[in-house]
C-alpha cells in the first residue's frame, strides 16, 4: 500500500519539470518543493503548469526582451544615422552607439540570471547588432563590407554595454526614485552624442597612412616595368574581400604613363580620377589621386600611391607597391588593421596580375608604355634610387 | 489577418461579411489603380490603411463572445462614469441594469477567470493557486493589439453572492504602467415583482505616465471604459 502510495508520488512528481521560472520575475522556481517564488514571493501552483514557465515558454514570453530589443534597435540606429548625418565617423560612432545599445540591452531586457538567460541574452545581442547593421545597409548608411565589419567591431562594446546595463540596473533597482526606469533609458539613448560633443572639443590631426606591399617578381625589371598595371586592368579573379570591400572596376580612360597625363577609373558605383606625378623609367612610376567618387569618402581619402622597382639580379625585381591615404575613421587603432588588411589585398591582387603578365610568354609591350622617358626628379637624384638606377644593366 | 488583406480576418471567423470586405478591398485597388491622378497613390495608401484597421476590428468584434441566441433578452441598460481624482487617480464606472436577479448574475461572476476575461484586454486569467480565496496571485494575460503581455495582480476581496475585488499591476513594479484595482458587486433591485439587479465594475487607478498629457490618458481609459462596457453589454 505505502509502496503503491509512494510509486503514485514519484510518477506525480515525475510529471513536473523539476525547474520553472517565475512569470513575474523570471527567477528560479524548484517546482516539487515550493509553491512560492523565492525571489519575489509570487506564488504558483506546482500542479498547474500555466502558473510558472518553462524555459522555452519564458524566452517566447515577448515583454521580457521585445521592448528592450526593439528600444536598443531604434536607439541604434537613429543614433548612428544622426551621427553620421553630422559627418563624424569617430569614436562616438563605432564606439559609443554600440556601448548605448548594449547598455539599453542590459537595463531593458530581463531574462533572469539562470544559464538559459545568459545564452538567451547572448542570443538577443547578436539580433539586435544583426538588426541594427541590417537597417544600416538598408539605408544606405553604410555598404556590405562597412555592416560586415560594423557586425565584428559592435560585439566587444556591445558586451560590455550589456554588462553596464545590467549593472546599472541592479545598482538602481531598490532606490526610491520614482524615475530610475525611465531616466537611465534617456541618458543611454543621448550617451552617444554626449561622447561626440566631448569629442568635439580635442583637435584631430589629418591622420595619413601608408601602405606598403612588395612582390619579388622573377623577372628583369625591364619585363616588370612592361607589365605595370592598375586595379580595373587586372584579369584575373579578385578575392571576396576585394569583391566585398571595394566597387567593381568597369574600365579605364586615359592614357597610362607620362608625367601630367590623367588616368580615369570607371567603377560601377564612381571614378576615380589619377594624374602621374613622376616617371622613371624601369624604376618608378607614382601618381596622385585628383578625384574621388567611390562612395567611400566618408571612411578615407586616397592621396597618392606608387610602383618601385628594384632590381635584385638578371631575373629576379623587387616591385613595392604603395598607397597613402587620409584615415578619416576614427579610433585609427581600431581601423588600421581592417583598411590595412585591405589596402594590403588591393595591392597583392595587382602585384599578381603584373607577376601573371610578366611571366607570360608573348610579351608584347603595352603601346602606352612603350615610349621611354628619363624623367628623375631633381630631389632624387642622390637617392637610393638614383644609384640602383645607375647600377642597373638592363 | 484582416489588417493584412481586408475580409480575410471575416473569411476566417466563418462570417459573411467577408464578401463585402473583399469586394471594398478591391474595389480600392481598382480604382487607385486606373484613376490618373498624382496624388492617388497617397490618397490609397490612406485609404487602405483605413479599410484595414475597420476590417481588422469587425473581424475581432465577430469574434468576441456574446450571449447565446436562444436566449431572449433584452439588452441591459448601462452607465459609465469617468472621474478624475486628485492629481492622478482615477475613478471609472459602469453599471449595467439587468432583468435578471442578482443570484442568476452571481452564477455567471463566479466563474471568476471567465467572467473576468469579459474586457478589451484580459485574454486569460490564471489563479496561482489550487483554490481562489483572498490574498491568492492572479497573473492576467492582456492582449493589445496582437501584442500578449502579463500583468500580474491578487484577489482582495470576495464577498460570496455580492461581489469582488482584484488588483491589476505591472510586473515591472507597483508604481508604474497604470496599477489599478477591479472591483466586481452585483445587488438585487427588485421590487418584488420586477426580478432585476445592478452589476457595477469599478476600476480605481493611478495615470503613472509622466510623459503621456492627462487629457490624452483619460481619452484612452474613456475609450476602454466604453468598450467594457459594450462587451459586457453583449454577453449579458
Amino acid at each position: 500500500m505505502n509502496d503503491s502510495k509512494a510509486k503514485n508520488n514519484l510518477s506525480t512528481d515525475s510529471q513536473h519539470p523539476k525547474l520553472g521560472y517565475c512569470l513575474r520575475c523570471g527567477g528560479v522556481l524548484h517546482v516539487s518543493e515550493m509553491s512560492q517564488c523565492p525571489r519575489c514571493q509570487f506564488q504558483f501552483n506546482p500542479d498547474n503548469p500555466q502558473t510558472y514557465a518553462t524555459n522555452r515558454e519564458k524566452f517566447q514570453c515577448l515583454e521580457w526582451w521585445l521592448p528592450g530589443f526593439c528600444l536598443s534597435v531604434v536607439v541604434g540606429v537613429v543614433s548612428y544615422a544622426i551621427l553620421v548625418f553630422l559627418g563624424e565617423m569617430s569614436e562616438a560612432l563605432f564606439i559609443a552607439v554600440p556601448l548605448a545599445i548594449g547598455a539599453m540591452l542590459g537595463f531593458t531586457v530581463r531574462l533572469g540570471s539562470s544559464l538559459f538567460a545568459v545564452i538567451a541574452m547572448g542570443f538577443v545581442m547578436i539580433a539586435a547588432i544583426l538588426s541594427v547593421v541590417l537597417v544600416i545597409v538598408m539605408t544606405n548608411l553604410a555598404g556590405i563590407f562597412c555592416g560586415v565589419t560594423l557586425s565584428i567591431i559592435f560585439l566587444a562594446p556591445v558586451s560590455v554595454g550589456v554588462l553596464l546595463g545590467i549593472l546599472i540596473r541592479k545598482c538602481l533597482k531598490n532606490t526610491r526614485y520614482a524615475q530610475w526606469q525611465n531616466l537611465p533609458i534617456l541618458l543611454i539613448a543621448v550617451f552617444p552624442f554626449g561622447v561626440q560633443a566631448v569629442d568635439n572639443f580635442f583637435p584631430h590631426p589629418i591622420d595619413i597612412a601608408t601602405v606598403r606591399t612588395e612582390i619579388v617578381l622573377p623577372t628583369s625589371a625591364s619585363e616588370a616595368w612592361k607589365s605595370l598595371m592598375f586595379y580595373e586592368e587586372v584579369n584575373h579573379e579578385p578575392p571576396w574581400l576585394l569583391k566585398l570591400a571595394l566597387p567593381r572596376p568597369v574600365r579605364a580612360e586615359g592614357s597610362m604613363g607620362q608625367v601630367g597625363e590623367t588616368r580615369r577609373c570607371i567603377y560601377e558605383n564612381g571614378h576615380l580620377t589619377k594624374q602621374f606625378t613622376e616617371r622613371v623609367e624601369r624604376r618608378r612610376l607614382a601618381f596622385k589621386v585628383i578625384e574621388q567618387h567611390l562612395h567611400f569618402e566618408r571612411d578615407v581619402t586616397l592621396l597618392d600611391g606608387s610602383f618601385q622597382l628594384q632590381t635584385l639580379n638578371l631575373k629576379q625585381t623587387r616591385m613595392t607597391l604603395s598607397t597613402r591615404y587620409i584615415r578619416h575613421l576614427r579610433p585609427a587603432w581600431l581601423w588600421e588593421p581592417i583598411e590595412s588588411k585591405v589596402v594590403h589585398t588591393l595591392h597583392q591582387h595587382v602585384l599578381e596580375g603584373v607577376r601573371r603578365k610578366a611571366n607570360r610568354p608573348e610579351k608584347s609591350p603595352p603601346q602606352n608604355l612603350s615610349p621611354p622617358e628619363y624623367k628623375i626628379p631633381s630631389d632624387s637624384e642622390n637617392s637610393e634610387l638614383w644609384l640602383a638606377l645607375t647600377n642597373e644593366f638592363d | 489577418m484582416s489588417l493584412c488583406l481586408p475580409g480575410l480576418g471575416q473569411l476566417m471567423a466563418g462570417s459573411r461579411w467577408c464578401v463585402p470586405w473583399f469586394a471594398g478591398a478591391v474595389c480600392l485597388w481598382y480604382i487607385v489603380n486606373t484613376s490618373g491622378l498624382p496624388v492617388a497613390a497617397s490618397i490609397g495608401a490612406v485609404f487602405s490603411v483605413l479599410l484595414a484597421l475597420l476590417s481588422a476590428e469587425h473581424a475581432k468584434r465577430l469574434l468576441e463572445p456574446s450571449r447565446s441566441e436562444k436566449v431572449e433578452r433584452s439588452k441591459p441598460r448601462v452607465r459609465v462614469r469617468c472621474k478624475e481624482v486628485g492629481r492622478t487617480a482615477v475613478d471609472l464606472q459602469i453599471e449595467l441594469f439587468l432583468d435578471r436577479p442578482a443570484s442568476e448574475v452571481w452564477s455567471e461572476m463566479a466563474e471568476f477567470t471567465q467572467f473576468t476575461c469579459i474586457d478589451p484586454f484580459h485574454d486569460r486569467v490564471i489563479v496561482q493557486a489550487a483554490e481562489l480565496r483572498p490574498g491568492v496571485d492572479l497573473v492576467l494575460v492582456h492582449r493589445i493589439f496582437g501584442f500578449r503581455f502579463l500583468r500580474f495582480g491578487r484577489l482582495l476581496k470576495w464577498n460570496e453572492g455580492h461581489g469582488y475585488a482584484f488588483s491589476d499591476l505591472s510586473g515591472s513594479s507597483k508604481w508604474h504602467g497604470f496599477p489599478h484595482v477591479f472591483f466586481y458587486s452585483v445587488e438585487s433591485t427588485s421590487d418584488g415583482v420586477l426580478q432585476s439587479s445592478r452589476l457595477t465594475v469599478s476600476v480605481r487607478g493611478k495615470w503613472t505616465a509622466p510623459w503621456a498629457p492627462r487629457c490624452v490618458g483619460m481619452w484612452w481609459l474613456r475609450y476602454v471604459i466604453y468598450e467594457h462596457a459594450r462587451l459586457l453589454r453583449k454577453i449579458l
